[in-house]
């Protein structure tokens, strides 16, 4: 089926914001057109600093002068920096070259930087620490404080050409890139601003990480597009004094953020991110219905939305005046679906063209892209999300966790037979991560202790500790008799949480 | 300001209290030993949370420390009271 057009959309939107909905085709024409038509607007905010439109532009200008005596015509250049001035500048230099960005997540260690130039094929890595390309000693490394004192143009490039690879665990959570072409992502800015009157010219406060399509496609890009202003977050720990000053007009969340500034709003008898603050995208992760009713309450309209990162972030969002909780909203323009066994497929402008770094022959069934995500469609047209039959694990943070990963590290203990990690839930609803083990009675029985449960609690909390905090599991179980089994031996996965 | 260690740390469990959304059932028995990820489970958000619902409270900033420094209830009461001197 087809999802709703763009001219359905016109009246959810409103005539003024939708007149200014332009698309095109790529990001360098996008970037060409919007940096002049509001060169004297403030377009990023950071670390104390304000730059307009115009000066933005100057030094992506003089950055693709530095980067293009350094690299290959339409090759792959992975960026790894946190959320900064210098993410926006240099993702906006490598794209409009007519390159692809391989946007790394910032904490990624040496190891996995080389895991990653496995995967995606670069050729250069733009970061201020070298030292995170030492396992890779033919890498160009670029850092983005350099500058050439000149400007170079923009390349020539078409709509087809990459623009960008987020990393994704998809719908098996083994580790892989997301190939988004310029279309792909044009659209997926254009389906930002499609549904919520009054989208330009806003103040947008980024505390997502720029590595993840959310915070790279519907919070930076989608700023850029209609001429808002970005003010980088650098350390979550002061998001609110930083919105005190800042005094953001739109936040986009996910919900376990959107959930504690919540708390702490009715804890300390304030709204924490001000009175400025009228809207809220949220998504990335299940969205509880009692976020919209409070958020609403205080004032502040927040919207459900639904989107993966191969589909250039947003699939559906909720319209301002046909909110409806519950729903991830209405499925965005230019998009085709199917519902096959519950699952939802989708074809459209929007969507990847394809991962690098690990083949996944299931991904796709005659040229529909099979979502993994169980869901159903009211009589208005409303997306349901129902339950997922994907292998991976959605915190509330947005984050994927891949269970067989994680089970993975805990079965190197030699008196580890199995293990479980599921995503469980205590009875007031709050969730986290559990793992629980069967034990192998002939190691354990060589452990030199009188305390058999406490030493393997202990050497599995050491390796809980040495994993990135996301992944750490808060609960530990171990068990006295095997898991559950198919008759095909393979552990039946615990579903507590849907 | 003075405050004492077990002012502290019953300050700290009324925001552990909010931070897991009243959902600790076992917060009267929290102590200085009590783990905040193993004990309690608390998340990466739930940790945010406490630090700044802590900030807030005690009118102190959490400057170059990491969150995962803190392994106990008794490493944030200590940090709390070095701040507070």
């Amino acid at each position: 089926m087809i999802a709703n057009t763009l001219e359905q959309y016109r009246a959810y939107t409103g005539e003024e914001t939708f007149s200014r909905i332009k698309p095109y085709e790529t990001l360098a024409k996008m970037w060409e057109e919007r940096s002049a038509e509001y060169a004297g607007l403030t377009a990023v905010s950071d670390d104390g600093k304000e730059y307009t439109f115009a000066a933005l532009a100057d030094d992506v200008a003089d950055f693709r002068a530095v980067l293009k005596p350094r690299i290959a015509e339409k090759s792959r250049v992975a960026i790894l920096l946190p959320n900064s001035y210098d993410f926006v500048k240099a993702f906006l230099a490598v794209v409009t070259l007519g390159c692809t960005a391989a946007v790394l997540p910032a904490h990624l260690d040496e190891k996995a930087v080389a895991g990653t130039r496995l995967m995606f094929g670069y050729d250069a890595l733009i970061t201020l620490d070298a030292q995170k390309a030492s396992l890779c000693p033919d890498l160009t490394v670029i850092s983005p404080s350099v500058t050439s004192g000149e400007k170079c143009p923009a390349a020539e490039c078409d709509g087809k050409d990459g623009c960008t690879i987020i990393m994704t665990g998809g719908t098996t959570g083994r580790p892989k890139g997301a190939l988004l072409s310029n279309t792909a992502v044009m659209q997926g800015v254009i389906n930002s601003c499609l549904g919520v009157p009054g989208t330009f010219e806003q103040r947008y406060m980024l505390v997502l990480p720029l590595s993840h399509v959310f915070g790279l496609i519907r919070n930076m890009l989608a700023s850029l597009y209609t001429g808002s202003t970005l003010h980088i977050c650098r350390d979550n720990r002061n998001m609110f004094r930083d919105a005190a000053m800042f005094k953001p007009t739109i936040m986009v969340l996910v919900p376990a953020l959107a959930d504690m500034a919540l708390s702490l709003s009715k804890k300390f008898g304030k709204n924490m991110f001000g009175d400025s603050l009228k809207t809220i995208i949220c998504g990335a992760a299940n969205v509880p219905q009692y976020l919209v009713e409070e958020y609403d309450k205080a004032g502040v309209a927040l919207y459900p939305g639904y989107g993966l990162t191969e589909s250039a972030n947003l699939v559906s969002g909720n319209p301002e005046n046909l909110n409806k909780p519950g729903s991830v909203g209405l499925i965005f323009p230019e998009m085709e679906y199917r519902i096959v066994d519950g699952e939802l497929w989708l074809k459209g402008k929007n969507m990847m063209d394809g991962y690098v770094g690990c083949a996944e022959p299931d991904a796709y069934e005659d040229g529909w892209f099979k979502t993994g995500d169980l869901v159903k469609i009211d009589d208005d047209g409303f997306l349901y999300i129902t339950g997922r039959i994907k292998e991976v694990i959605v915190l509330p943070t947005g984050e994927n966790i891949s269970p067989a990963e994680l089970e993975a590290e805990f079965n190197t203990l030699p008196f580890i037979q199995d293990s479980q990690v599921f995503e469980d839930e205590d009875e007031n609803g709050r969730r986290f991560l559990s793992l629980e083990v069967v034990p192998r009675a002939a190691e354990v029985q060589k452990l030199a202790t009188d305390d058999v449960n406490t030493y393997i609690t202990e050497a599995l909390q050491k390796i809980n500790e040495s994993l990135p905090t996301f992944e750490r599991v808060s609960k530990i179980v171990i068990r006295k008799s095997d898991f559950e089994r198919t008759p095909s031996m393979k552990i039946v996965r615990y579903k507590k949480c849907q | 300001m003075s405050v004492n260690k077990t002012e502290i740390t019953e300050k700290l469990k009324e925001i552990l209290l909010s931070a897991g959304d009243g959902s600790f059932e076992s917060i009267d028995s929290v102590n200085e030993q009590t783990r905040l990820q193993t004990d309690l489970g608390l998340t990466s958000v739930n940790m945010l949370y406490l630090i700044i619902a802590t900030e807030e409270e005690f009118g102190i900033r959490f400057d170059n420390v990491g969150m995962n420094e803190f392994k106990t209830v008794g490493d944030v009461v200590e940090y709390i009271g070095e701040r507070l001197q």
